[in-house]
């Protein structure tokens, strides 16, 4: 998710292919310009922004005019037509995936491939959960190199770590800030990458990251220090997953003790509704759909792995309310404030492949086809959106941060994090699918 | 007694179905209301949420067809009346066109009608508005087991879960499929059937379960059995890979299962 990547205000990226570096004189020549565009009528001035954006986007670059032009004649709540199969879906993504992790020089993975910076520095967060990716991917597909590159990952995380155990915010690029969240994705792919190539000392380093986040939760069970813009959030129940996971990993009761307490905490974040308040990014504004799929995640999985039904239902309760809007609709609103009113202007695609993982693994623990049902349609809007034949390695099997492309959420930008939930959702999708062919 | 059917379009068969079965229980002048509204939103701020920037199209579109339809209706006023309205007006009821079956000129008409009954017949979905004018009630036809199998697709939704595909009859209220059910009947299923053919079968067994309701409310008040919400599920529309398991599955019934009926 990239704390500093989710509203697109990266810190500037150095990654390869990154925008070269502003020369001394362009911000004295920025402010000039903006005084003299101050001065003309507000039309124009809009018009004038509109042209600077296209231009700092590079949208005259036909990789991204032709994006462009393909999203704004797609109706968003039109009838999904993917063109491949779903596995040549996985396989483009996984691709894509790869493309990221060689423009860092194999140092992590990038953050994203943006219209105006090109291929981003490496992000630890999201590298993190790659990794667990890339492990079921490597299976599912028979593809050795991938499980290599997942080890080669792992490597990196265990290299970037803090001295606390923490792993930072943002990019590499920026100083090291520990960070909550983040902290929590990375333990959750060394736990995989420790079952997977059995090295004790992934599984220490995620102890190391678990015993920090222990010592920095409050008394009430929140995270409040190390957190993205300073206040508890309700989507770190994705942290509480990996921690209980961590306490079956490594037997260390106390881990799982914080996370149920961080548990307990989020479920009183919830309405009867099935809405959770503070799960947007910013304190009062609208959560988007990545946040609140964070969320049932994060209840979804504690709920297995502890054996109750409890955060079941609390996942439940939201997968559902999310279920009946997007069915009766057709169309997933990127945001949703209190009261479920939704931001339709966009799609949140990381949110859509989120919500129709979420839903798939309700099917798998409930039974209920209707969340398959939903799924398979949710997937078909993400897949529809991937170009599995474009030119560009850029684009070939990139799934975008907002549909249309100009959308609030990583606007103009393909983050890697979209991709790896688009493969972890087709791959459970495949599963039930497969289930469910046994059986008829 | 007066029973009206409303349904969304001039030319819709189920209503023509319906219509017939009705008369063929005795129940003579039955009045029809067809819409000929379409639905969606009409201010520019809901067309833009609905369809996006794929707006420009779709306007296209309907101008294309503004452009067809003053020649179809010029054709259609110098040829005698046909399909559904045609049957209205032989058997002595009165065929009747408004723009939106939930607005003010739709519930003028059943007013003046003096409707006891009304019966949804491939009518969207009706408002308080006009729910509150039948003396007796509003009827519908559900493909489904009430309260277990509401919303849509319910037919294959009861192949996929291996239930039998039933049909029932209920009171209209403000909610979707929520209304008291008057009855239920199960729908044949063969080893040899499609989906598509269990549904022309259900949508037969409809028209009869609701010309029976009518038939029954002309001469004795209906049953009403209250449904519980929590009873049922609210299903949608089928994914195309789930129909094909359903298909699967209905070539795997055994033995042609025996339709039972729940009349009271």
């Amino acid at each position: 998710m990239g704390v500093s990547q989710k509203v697109g205000v990266a810190p500037s990226p150095n990654g390869v292919g990154a925008a070269a570096s502003e020369t001394a004189n362009q911000p004295v020549r920025a402010g000039l310009r903006a005084r003299a565009v101050r001065r003309l009528p507000s039309r124009l001035q809009a018009w004038l922004r509109a042209v600077d954006d296209a231009a700092h986007q590079r949208l005259y670059r036909p990789l991204h005019f032709a994006t462009l032009i393909r999203d704004a004649r797609a109706n968003p709540s039109g009838p999904a037509r993917p063109e491949g199969e779903r596995r040549q879906y996985v396989r483009a993504l996984v691709d894509w995936l790869k493309r990221g992790h060689d423009a860092v020089g194999g140092q992590g993975v990038a953050a994203y491939y943006g219209f105006a910076e090109g291929w981003s520095a490496a992000y630890p967060e999201t590298t993190g959960y790659i990794i667990n990716t890339c492990l079921e991917a490597a299976d599912r597909l028979g593809d050795p190199d991938l499980a290599a590159r997942a080890r080669r990952l792992a490597d990196w995380e265990l290299e970037v770590q803090m001295p606390e155990g923490a792993w930072q915010s943002g990019l590499t690029t920026v100083p090291p800030v520990p960070a909550v969240f983040n902290t929590g994705q990375v333990i959750q792919g060394l736990i995989a990458a420790h079952r997977a190539f059995g090295h004790a000392r992934y599984l220490e380093a995620a102890a190391r990251g678990g015993r920090w986040l222990v010592a920095n939760q409050d008394v009430d069970g929140a995270w409040r220090r190390h957190t993205y813009r300073g206040f508890a959030n309700s989507y770190s129940t994705r942290v509480a997953w990996p921690l209980v996971d961590l306490a079956r990993a490594t037997g260390e009761r106390r881990f799982e003790e914080a996370a149920v307490r961080y548990l307990e905490w989020a479920a009183r974040c919830q309405d009867e509704s099935g809405w959770f308040d503070h799960c947007s990014l910013e304190p009062g504004e609208p959560a988007l759909t990545h946040t609140l799929a964070y969320t049932m995640e994060g209840f979804l999985e504690s709920s297995v792995l502890l054996g109750t039904d409890r955060w079941l239902r609390v996942a439940q309760r939201t997968a559902d309310s999310l279920l009946h809007r997007y069915e009766v609709r057709r169309h997933l609103a990127g945001a949703y404030d209190r009261g479920w009113r939704g931001d339709h202007s966009f799609a949140c695609m990381t949110g859509c492949a989120q919500v129709g993982l979420v839903w798939c693994r309700l099917y798998q623990v409930t039974g209920d086809a209707r969340y398959l049902n939903a799924a398979l349609k949710i997937n078909d809007f993400v897949v529809t959106f991937i170009d599995l034949r474009s030119a560009w390695p850029e684009m070939r099997g990139a799934v975008k941060g907002s549909h249309p492309v100009w959308g609030p959420y990583m606007r103009f930008r393909l983050p890697s994090w979209a991709a790896k939930f688009t493969v972890d959702s087709l791959l459970r999708e495949e599963e039930a699918l497969a289930g469910l062919e046994d059986r008829s | 007694m007066t029973v009206v059917i409303l349904t969304g379009h001039p030319e819709n068969r189920y209503a023509g179905d319906v219509l017939r079965a009705i008369n063929g229980r005795g129940v003579r002048k039955v009045h029809v209301v067809a819409g000929t509204w379409k639905s969606g939103p009409r201010n520019l701020p809901g067309l833009l949420r609905t369809h996006g920037p794929s707006l420009p199209w779709v306007v296209a579109k309907w101008l294309a067809r503004g452009a067809v339809r003053p020649l179809a209706s010029f054709f259609s006023r110098r040829c005698p009346a046909t399909g559904l309205a045609a049957d209205v007006e032989r058997q002595g009821g009165r065929f009747v066109l408004v723009e939106d079956p939930n607005g003010t000129e739709c519930g003028q008409i059943l007013g003046q009608l003096g409707v006891d009954i009304l019966v949804l017949a491939g009518a969207p979905i009706v408002r308080a508005n006009i729910l509150g004018i039948p003396r007796i009630g509003t009827l519908n036809a559900h493909q489904g087991a009430l309260p277990k199998y509401r919303g849509m697709n319910v037919v294959e939704w009861a192949i996929f879960d291996g239930s039998v595909p039933s049909v029932s009859v209920h009171f209209v209220d403000p909610g979707i499929d929520t209304g008291d059910v008057v009855a239920t009947e199960e729908i044949e299923v063969r080893s040899t059937d499609t989906i598509e053919g269990v549904r022309a079968r259900a949508a037969t067994t409809q028209a009869h379960l609701l010309a029976w309701a009518v038939g029954v409310a002309c001469s004795r008040p209906l049953p009403r059995l209250p449904q519980r919400a929590a009873e049922g599920r609210q299903y949608y529309v089928m994914h195309p890979r789930l129909r094909r398991v359903t298909q699967r599955r209905l070539a795997g019934v055994s033995d042609p299962a025996r339709a039972s009926t729940t009349r009271r």
